[in-house]
């Protein structure tokens, strides 16, 4: 039984980067489309590989909370708390209705090796936990730990768990499941900023759609209605007019296309590396998250005479 | 005299809610327009002979879907046949959820207007 979070090579050097001591943390940073590239890749449930391996499968066994993960997923993209985001099961089961929920996840999810059983009843999580910070304690011998899941200002959730035996939970191990944590936090942070992406793309369609097929509903009906009836010389006039109104709105909006066009070919067009610096150079406004993990410092230049820099003493890693 | 009730036509483009006003009583039917959910109310309390309101989905200030929504709440006109237009693909499925008797969705052709027209005046 592995009762102790090691790498595959060994203990887990303090600090370590994870994506150097379990290639699987990768899925996780890729982070900028969250829970969905989670979902659609190979490993569906990199999370619960990850604890498995580093954890191993007793306390994987017991890895707590998300019973229901539509929920969870609902949850998490809505932006709301969500309880536990680590998935501990793929039984045959949830694995149907992952691949109802998700539709690419493939069936090998599956796999009566992966059905893992989840223990019975709920873990109480310490309520400092909840609050916001990590706890470990013990309880009828078993040794709990749990890490929140801290987004911008916020628990988003909580990570528990439990070894039966043979190990007591200690500062490394938290500091390597704070990471895990960390990193869970920003995929579903970043899940949501993926669906907000989503809806006010859906927005914008609506909205160009309703502006384009406004005047040519205009110019649909008042053609024929020229062409069909004797009208008066007032009403032929009025549509006429119309029509000329609209056709200059069609092509205003073709106008204002090709310059939001021209605007987003220009965004974050320049970004430059050196050493530890990390250079953006953007004509418009940037929305960007960092890893601690990576580089130094990140410079973000926008406009002339609005430029901000900051400055970090931890690694840090910008993302377009 | 007319015996056939009027069109109300409810959006806030003025050279749609023109058009339609226009070809409608080219043909025949008795037409009015309101720019927006809150005029179109006016309208309905100044004059009972609306037979279908035609109703743009997105309009500022009172919604289409808002103006559906509360008309039909209202016993006054929850029988006058609602009709929404919207450039949305969805707008008959929206339609159908927020309680409207039929959809056109745009670019709507002179054909379809002239149909819709007749089905609720004229019936």
């Amino acid at each position: 039984m592995c009762s102790r979070i090691v790498s595959q090579n060994g203990a887990v050097p303090p600090g370590a980067p994870l994506a150097a001591i379990e290639p699987r943390f990768a899925v996780l940073e890729v982070g900028a489309a969250g829970i969905m590239a989670l979902a659609a890749g190979n490993d569906f449930d990199p999370l619960g590989s990850v604890t498995e391996r580093l954890v191993g499968r007793p306390a994987r066994e017991a890895l707590e909370g998300a019973p229901d993960l539509e929920r969870l997923v609902a949850r998490a993209f809505e932006g709301r708390p969500v309880d536990v985001a680590a998935v501990a099961s793929c039984g045959p089961t949830r694995a149907a209705r992952i691949q109802v929920l998700f539709g690419q996840v493939p069936a090998a999810v599956g796999s009566p090796d992966r059905d893992l059983r989840f223990t019975p009843g709920r873990l109480e999580i310490p309520a400092e936990v909840r609050a916001g910070r990590s706890s470990v304690w013990t309880k009828d011998g078993t040794s709990l730990m749990g890490v929140p899941l801290l987004g911008r200002g916020a628990v988003l959730g909580e990570m528990v768990f439990r070894v039966e035996r043979g190990h007591r939970y200690d500062d490394e191990d938290v500091g390597l499941v704070e990471e895990l944590a960390r990193r869970s936090a920003l995929a579903i942070e970043n899940a949501g900023l993926y669906r907000e992406a989503l809806r006010v793309r859906e927005e914008f369609l609506s909205i160009a759609a309703h502006e384009i097929r406004t005047p040519t509903t205009t110019i649909h009906l008042a053609v024929p209605g020229l062409q069909g009836k004797e009208l008066s010389g007032e009403v032929a006039g009025k549509l006429l007019a119309a029509i000329e109104r609209e056709d200059r709105r069609l092509a205003q909006l073709v106008e204002l296309v090709q310059i939001a066009r021209n605007v987003c070919e220009r965004l974050a067009t320049e970004r430059t590396r050196s050493g530890s610096a990390i250079t953006l150079d953007s004509d418009a406004q940037v929305v960007g998250t960092w890893d601690r993990s990576l580089g130094g410092t990140v410079r973000v230049r926008s406009s002339p005479g609005r430029g901000a820099e900051f400055t970090v003493e931890l690694p840090m890693e910008v993302r377009r | 005299m007319n015996a056939l009730g009027a069109v109300l036509v409810v959006d806030d483009d003025p050279d749609l809610r023109e058009t339609i006003t226009l070809v409608l009583e080219a043909e025949g039917y008795p037409t009015v327009g309101a720019r927006g959910g809150l005029e179109a109310v006016q309208v309905l309390h100044a004059r009972d002979d609306v037979a279908v309101i035609l109703v743009d989905l997105r309009m500022p200030g009172m919604t289409g879907m808002e103006l559906v929504e509360q008309l039909k709440d209202d016993p006054a006109f929850a029988r006058i046949p609602v009709v929404v237009m919207s450039g949305d693909n969805a707008a008959c499925a929206i339609a159908r959820a927020i309680g409207a008797d039929d959809c056109l969705v745009k670019p709507i052709e002179l054909p379809a207007l002239l149909a819709t027209a007749d089905r609720y005046v004229r019936r």
